[in-house]
């Protein structure tokens, strides 16, 4: 098992002293929880307390993280309890922490945590977890964020399902359907709500079901 | 052709499942809908009249037809609704002073005629002609 020891500054060429250059395990002992490195690359996979798997360490990288260019930074799993703070990323894994900075974009397909939707406080709040607009008449998904799919039950009667599930059932749904159809004024809301999804229903003012043209939902949480 | 998922909910109705894009409708299918659930054309489901009696859907095979029955049900059962709104409003003119635009025995004529029209209606076209009081 390789072992090494390197200061603060250096630049650390992995392919350089480490033989197995693909898949290798590294112990490698920092001078300090700290390290600052102007240029990292790592050719090939490296697990532990290192730099792709980063754990309990303050990791500060001024320059680029790269994996084969320096351009390029690319890690499977990346976890720090300290701080992450970084210009360039590329995940095509997993990260997770406490702490993270980037001074550049952040790329991702989905931003999610493990219980679903940014259910915690992780992600960013006051945006909609889940919205849809739906015509009930022609059956038509006019936009939707979140939202797999619509099922119509009866006339009037909805469930939207979640393209990815809510971590709780605790968050705050808001359904609205257009108020005056012919000029007759019905009422809509919210009759249930799970983790996978909501069921709303319409109803006309002589209490039957209705569909209509504008039907909006909207899931707010935490 | 937009494709739609479809199968008998517990109601004994049919349950229409409109993907939204987001994933692909074999997901949804796997993700959202029960066993038993197909994928269908949209355009192979009831248009017109017998679209307006969604809750009289019935699922055979891969057809969905409307039951004529459960669509005459449903008519009544909104016609008595909005002949009892109806109702209620022309006694609030009554008290108010307020002349209504017909007479007690007409509109109730025109109630008894159109619920025998219901009752006889061999089609949904036929159910659909047959207005709803105001």
């Amino acid at each position: 098992m390789a072992s090494t020891t390197f200061t603060d500054n250096q630049t650390v060429i992995y392919a350089a002293w480490l033989n197995d250059v693909n898949n290798a395990v590294y112990n490698g002992i920092f001078v300090s929880p700290s390290i600052t490195a102007t240029s990292m690359i790592c050719n090939g996979t490296a697990s532990g307390a290192g730099f792709t798997n980063l754990i309990n360490n303050t990791f500060t990288a001024p320059g680029p993280i790269g994996s084969v260019t320096p351009g390029t930074g690319a890690f499977t799993t990346l976890q720090a309890t300290g701080a992450f703070t970084g210009t360039t990323g590329a995940f095509s894994g997993a990260i997770s922490g406490t702490n993270g900075t980037f001074s550049g974009t952040v790329q991702v397909p989905t931003l999610n945590t493990p219980s679903g939707v940014l259910s915690t406080r992780n992600g960013i709040t006051g945006i909609a977890k889940a919205w849809v607009n739906y015509n009930g008449n022609t059956n038509t998904i006019l936009g939707s964020f979140n939202v797999s799919s619509v099922t119509v039950n009866a006339t009037g009667d909805y469930f939207f399902n979640f393209t990815t599930a809510m971590g709780n059932t605790t968050y705050s749904a808001v359904y609205a359907q257009q108020a005056s159809i012919g000029g007759a004024y019905g009422f809509s809301g919210v009759t249930d709500q799970s983790s996978l999804g909501v069921r709303v229903t319409s109803m006309n003012n002589s209490g039957g079901g209705q569909n209509s043209s504008i039907a909006n939902l909207i899931v707010m949480s935490s | 052709m937009a494709q739609v998922i479809i199968y008998t909910n517990n109601n004994g109705g049919v349950s229409v499942c409109i993907p939204t894009g987001e994933i692909s409708i074999e997901e949804v299918l796997a993700k959202d809908c029960p066993t038993g659930a197909i994928i269908v054309d949209d355009s192979t489901l009831p248009k017109g009249a017998d679209a307006q009696f969604f809750d009289a859907w019935q699922l055979n095979g891969s057809t969905v037809t409307v039951n004529l029955e459960i669509a005459k049900e449903y008519k009544l059962k909104r016609f008595n609704a909005d002949a009892i709104a109806v109702i209620q409003k022309r006694q609030l003119n009554t008290l108010a002073g307020i002349s209504n635009d017909i007479s007690d025995e007409i509109f109730a004529n025109e109630l008894s005629v159109n619920r025998t029209a219901i009752a006889n209606a061999k089609t949904t076209d036929d159910l659909a002609l047959i207005a709803n009081p105001v």
